[in-house]
């Protein structure tokens, strides 16, 4: 079962406490802007220890943390400008954590010298000092000094911005360009947050004007200039610290911390002290795990659970792998994260055991759910056997089609998700109190669940497989494809699917007896037609005049392009097609349904459907029947799909045009 | 074993007290920095532990030190983690003369990087 840590908590644990001394490598997901299947790598890790001995003096070194060194590795994935960010961000996180020193000139050693002398100081820190690791490394050369800490509200408020970013960025498919907003956006928050906590007994926030924030650059940042957005938030950082310096009266040192050179300049043209503070960049040759810093007088480092620890901060989900499968990782995100985990900056951590080796509902998987539907014993495959049956009908619905709508089979699926394994009343409890299904509708849900093998039953208990973590990831994706099927693992929807496909449209009457035929048992009406519902919430149907028509094709792009333009002759006029009209017309033609449709529109409609002019413009209400399910688990929604028009980047399009020849 | 360094324009007395202008290494038991002094015995560049050596000459005698002579020796140093609370402070186990030779170098470096040219500096 996933373990949900806070730092001390996982520096007790076992998962990295001892590990094999030899090579490893370090890897990362982000959902902003990677699928969970995608790792990229980030480092080789070689992990040394001394020979195992009986002399006493060795076995402490045993008890002592293991050494290792960390070389940059990055994934051949990355693009080359992402490298530089990557780069970037590794080598901030490794300033926090004491491995790479801040570059420091003579100058600002002097500097250094000539603060330590002081008794009292207090630092003013721009926000990039806040997590570049900075600050970090000061705190630590003055260690013996008084300091206090007066970061700047700007700061705060500039968190707040990159949060509302993140999630904004969370909550919609993965994008690749979100990669540098999102890193950098993490990581400032996190390590930002972080250092205030740790140091919350000695500072202060300082206060300017709220009206003067108006001149903070919003985050999107699409409707200020960039660079009149910095200057304004430079400015309002200094007119702030000029309003504190005159207002304070102290015989401590005030000194601002900055790592901007620009900023630093104008400091200190307005007579502002300063420390500028550059920013390391990450070496391409092995960084120990220790090192001696000669301005803090003595070693600094890290443990690996240290590494891994502030990298899941900034990266989302780091793990560390041995032989190419993964030894432990740790997630900053798990469906039901709770205030209280955010402010113990607590992570999921899974260790070897824990983590299922596919992550994806690859060709394997699908294999595997068909072969759970070839039963040894030539049972009713869509029936649990006898045995199971006494096992699981207490938690289960025995029902063979049990009447149970698809949202909610997800929402007890999520409080499996969330909790790992339960008893029923553990499970339902798990489930937020809004959503709580009672207890009959739970044990049909579950029925379907345990016959998709999303979950297991077993002793009276419900945990999930790895199939429901896949799962996860395909909602996340939006890619109901790989839902459905997951889902066909449950008989009843894979006959329907198989029905819809070969017969190309079904209507609601007809359900009931394909089941009957197929399964060969007395199965309700009403829970049968409502297997149509799924169908259309899972993107492979779609409803035309009140029948469900076959939506599960999916073309190659090049056969895509060529049907496009065969709906649209018929439908366009003078070059000119309402959506109203070409979709219906491209569904029927193509058996694809309206998702799946504007799905491959979004993406090729710029490199290959150029002879077509897509202009977004207000319309009217959206006309949609049908609705497909979206987001994770944890917060599955119902989303409308339109039939008379077409989404392109947010951004409705009404009327699709062509260029005359 | 510690670094001292003070400045003064000609070679300091053994036994003489002087104001350090840099310490590098353990104050206090509490802070241990447990490199043994026996490891510059190892190096074969002839420092000793209590002798002044003048900064050029310091760095001198580390270019010709051999710090692969005994590189089966471990340790353990105490370390300072400036970003996670919980990992304040902890022990890493490596190699006496790789933590050895981090520590000179970086002495010497920063040394070096102030500029003085009357810089003595003392193993203790």
């Amino acid at each position: 079962m996933t373990r949900i840590c806070d730092q001390t908590e996982f520096a007790k644990s076992e998962y990295v406490a001892r590990l094999e001394p030899g090579g490893y490598s370090l890897h990362y997901t982000d959902r902003t802007h990677l699928s969970p299947t995608q790792k990229r790598k980030l480092f080789d890790i070689q992990i040394e220890e001394p020979p195992r001995s009986n002399d006493p003096n060795i076995a402490d070194l045993n008890d002592a943390d293991q050494y290792f060194s960390l070389t940059s590795a990055l994934d051949s994935e990355f693009e080359e400008r992402d490298k530089i960010i990557v780069k970037d961000i590794l080598a901030l996180s490794l300033t926090r954590l004491g491995l790479l020193p801040p570059p420091i000139t003579a100058e600002i050693s002097h500097q250094i010298l000539e603060l330590k002398k002081a008794s009292g100081i207090i630092l003013v820190p721009d926000s990039n000092s806040l997590y570049n690791g900075t600050l970090h490394w000061l705190l630590e050369v003055l260690r013996r000094n008084n300091v206090w800490l007066m970061p700047f509200v700007v700061s705060l408020t500039q968190i707040q911005q990159l949060d509302a970013q993140l999630k904004t960025f969370i909550s919609k498919p993965p994008q690749v360009g979100n990669l540098r907003k999102a890193l950098r956006s993490r990581a400032f928050i996190n390590a930002g947050l972080g250092l205030l906590e740790r140091n919350k007994k000695r500072y202060q926030i300082i206060e300017l004007d709220p009206s003067l924030l108006r001149y903070l650059r919003p985050s999107g940042n699409a409707s200020v200039d960039a660079d009149k957005g910095d200057v304004l938030e430079d400015r309002l950082l200094i007119e702030g610290l000029h309003s504190i310096l005159r207002s304070t009266r102290t015989r401590a040192s005030q000194v601002v911390v900055t790592s901007d050179v620009l900023f630093s300049r104008i400091l200190e043209a307005e007579g502002v002290k300063n420390i500028c503070l550059p920013s390391a960049s990450l070496p391409q040759e092995p960084i120990p795990c220790v090192r001696f810093d000669a301005l803090i007088s003595g070693f600094v480092g890290s443990t690996l659970r240290g590494v891994l620890w502030d990298l899941a901060h900034s990266f989302s989900c780091v793990s560390l792998h041995r032989n190419k499968s993964a030894h432990v990782e740790l997630n900053c995100y798990w469906p039901g994260k709770l205030p209280h985990d955010w402010l113990g900056e607590k992570l999921s951590v899974r260790n070897r055991e824990e983590l299922a080796p596919p992550t994806s509902i690859d060709n394997n998987t699908r294999q595997h759910g068909a072969a759970s539907e070839k039963p040894a014993a030539r049972r009713n495959p869509s029936k649990p056997s006898e045995k199971e049956e006494s096992k699981t009908t207490d938690i289960s619905s025995g029902a063979i089609v049990p009447q149970v709508s698809l949202p909610q089979v997800l929402r007890l699926a999520a409080s499996v998700y969330t909790l790992g394994k339960g008893s029923l009343p553990q499970i339902l409890e798990g489930m937020p109190q809004a959503q709580r299904l009672p207890e009959g509708i739970a044990k049909r849900a579950i029925a379907i669940l345990a016959r998709a093998n999303l979950v297991d039953i077993r002793e009276g208990e419900i945990s999930g497989t790895p199939r429901l973590d896949a799962f996860d990831s395909s909602l996340r994706e939006e890619n109901l494809d790989a839902a459905s099927d997951a889902l066909t693992g449950f008989r009843p929807y894979g006959e329907i699917l198989s029905a819809l496909k070969s017969r190309g449209i079904l209507q609601k009457g007809e359900i009931h007896s394909i089941l009957t035929e197929k399964l060969g048992n007395p199965i309700g009406k009403e829970a049968s037609e409502r297997l149509l519902r799924y169908l259309v919430q899972l993107g492979q149907a779609w409803t035309d005049a009140g029948a469900s028509c076959d939506g599960s094709q999916r073309p190659t792009d090049a056969e895509f392009v060529a049907q496009f333009a065969k709906s649209f002759d018929a439908t366009a006029r003078d070059n000119l097609a309402r959506v109203v009209d070409f979709m219906p017309e491209l569904c029927r033609s193509s058996k694809m349904s309206p998702w799946s449709v504007n799905r491959i529109i979004a993406r090729v409609a710029r490199e290959k459907l150029t002879p077509y002019s897509f202009q977004p413009a207000a319309g009217g209400k959206p006309s949609a029947v049908d609705s497909i399910v979206s987001g994770s688990l944890a917060e599955i929604q119902e989303k409308p799909v339109p039939i008379d028009r077409i989404v392109l980047n947010g951004r409705p399009i009404l009327t699709i045009g062509r260029s005359a020849q | 074993m510690r670094v001292r360094a003070v400045r003064s324009t000609q070679k300091p007395l053994v036994s003489a007290a002087l104001d350090y202008f840099w310490f590098g290494g353990s104050e206090s038991e509490a802070e241990g920095t447990e490199i043994e002094s026996s490891v510059l015995s190892t190096l074969g560049a002839g420092l000793q532990v209590g002798e002044w050596y003048s900064l050029q000459e310091y760095v001198e005698k580390l270019s010709v030190a051999d710090w692969k002579a005994d590189e089966d020796v471990w340790m353990f140093v105490s370390t300072r983690s400036t970003a996670v609370e919980s990992e304040g402070r902890h022990s890493i186990c490596l190699r006496s003369q790789t933590a050895a030779k981090m520590m000179c170098d970086a002495v010497s470096q920063h040394l070096l990087s102030l500029g003085y040219a009357d810089i003595w500096v003392r193993f203790e």
